[in-house]
């Protein structure tokens, strides 16, 4: 795949899932929006000028391992979802003080 | 297999190997398909077999539903103009009718070494585009399939209130 097809790829399931949200369950929307998220965790083997990225591809790990917890409990995935933003926001402070 | 075999063994397959699924097995599973009932006996039920990787890929594109590669899909389609003989009828039982032949599609699935789950996030204009579905005709329900590329899970225990069986009244709690 190259780098137009992986963008079209992630464009078509944004698409896809825009409409989808209209029709579908509330909590598919965050569903949604963390898979395309572990998509867009994988840039770097698609994209030649995006560098391979650890701790992106660690929460792509994570997201797929614990998206079933939509489907089981909106509690649990709340949870799921404030534990990634918070490493999302220590990550970013340890980038902003390393600049 | 034993049909009640086939029941307890079944899950939810979402991720397959790259292996294709032999012609003979796809004309069982469409034969699976074909043996369910339609409400009156009525044809109005169109069943689409994609087994092209390409027309696969695609597919995929649009369906945010499915998140592996399957090696085929079967899709459950309603005839609309076909359905509106049967009057209001038919528009309520055309997608149970399609459910009952995805069913049979899961249920053989298992009994032939295969893998599979229904998928219902995709979408539907994309999906007509993609395989020249008629706009008289609307889609009911995907079936992915191909040989699973982990261990089966194990079973999950129902919800609580799933499947509540009652006896002789709504609401009198039977132990099955």
């Amino acid at each position: 795949m190259g780098p137009n097809d992986y963008v079209y790829d992630l464009a078509m399931f944004l698409l896809a899932s825009a409409r989808g949200c209209l029709d579908e369950p509330p909590h598919y929307g965050p569903l949604r929006l963390m898979q395309a998220l572990s998509r867009l965790a994988t840039a770097s083997r698609q994209v030649p000028c995006i560098s391979a990225d650890e701790f992106l591809l660690a929460a792509k790990k994570k997201i797929d391992e614990n998206e079933h917890i939509a489907f089981q409990s909106e509690e649990e995935f709340t949870k799921f979802l404030d534990s990634m933003i918070r490493e999302f926001t220590a990550e970013l402070k340890r980038r902003n003080k390393a600049k | 297999m034993e049909l009640f075999e086939s029941l307890q063994r079944r899950r939810a397959v979402r991720d397959f190997t790259t292996a294709p699924v032999p012609e003979d097995i796809l004309k069982k599973l469409v034969y699976a398909a074909r043996r369910a009932p339609t409400v009156g006996n009525a044809p109005y039920r169109r069943i689409l077999l994609v087994n092209n990787p390409a027309t696969i890929r695609l597919v995929k594109q649009v369906s945010p539903g499915i998140r592996g590669s399957p090696a085929a899909l079967i899709i459950m389609i309603t005839d609309l103009d076909a359905a509106k003989q049967l009057g209001r009828l038919g528009a309520i039982c055309s997608p149970m009718d399609a459910g009952a032949a995805a069913e049979n599609v899961l249920l053989a699935a298992v009994d032939l070494g295969l893998g599979a789950c229904l998928a219902k996030s995709y979408s539907e204009e994309g999906l007509k585009e993609i395989l020249d579905i008629p706009a008289n005709c609307r889609t009911e329900i995907i079936v992915q399939l191909g040989y699973p590329k982990k261990e089966l899970p194990p079973s999950v225990k129902p919800k609580a209130d799933a499947d509540a069986i009652y006896l002789d009244r709504y609401g009198r709690t039977w132990e099955a």
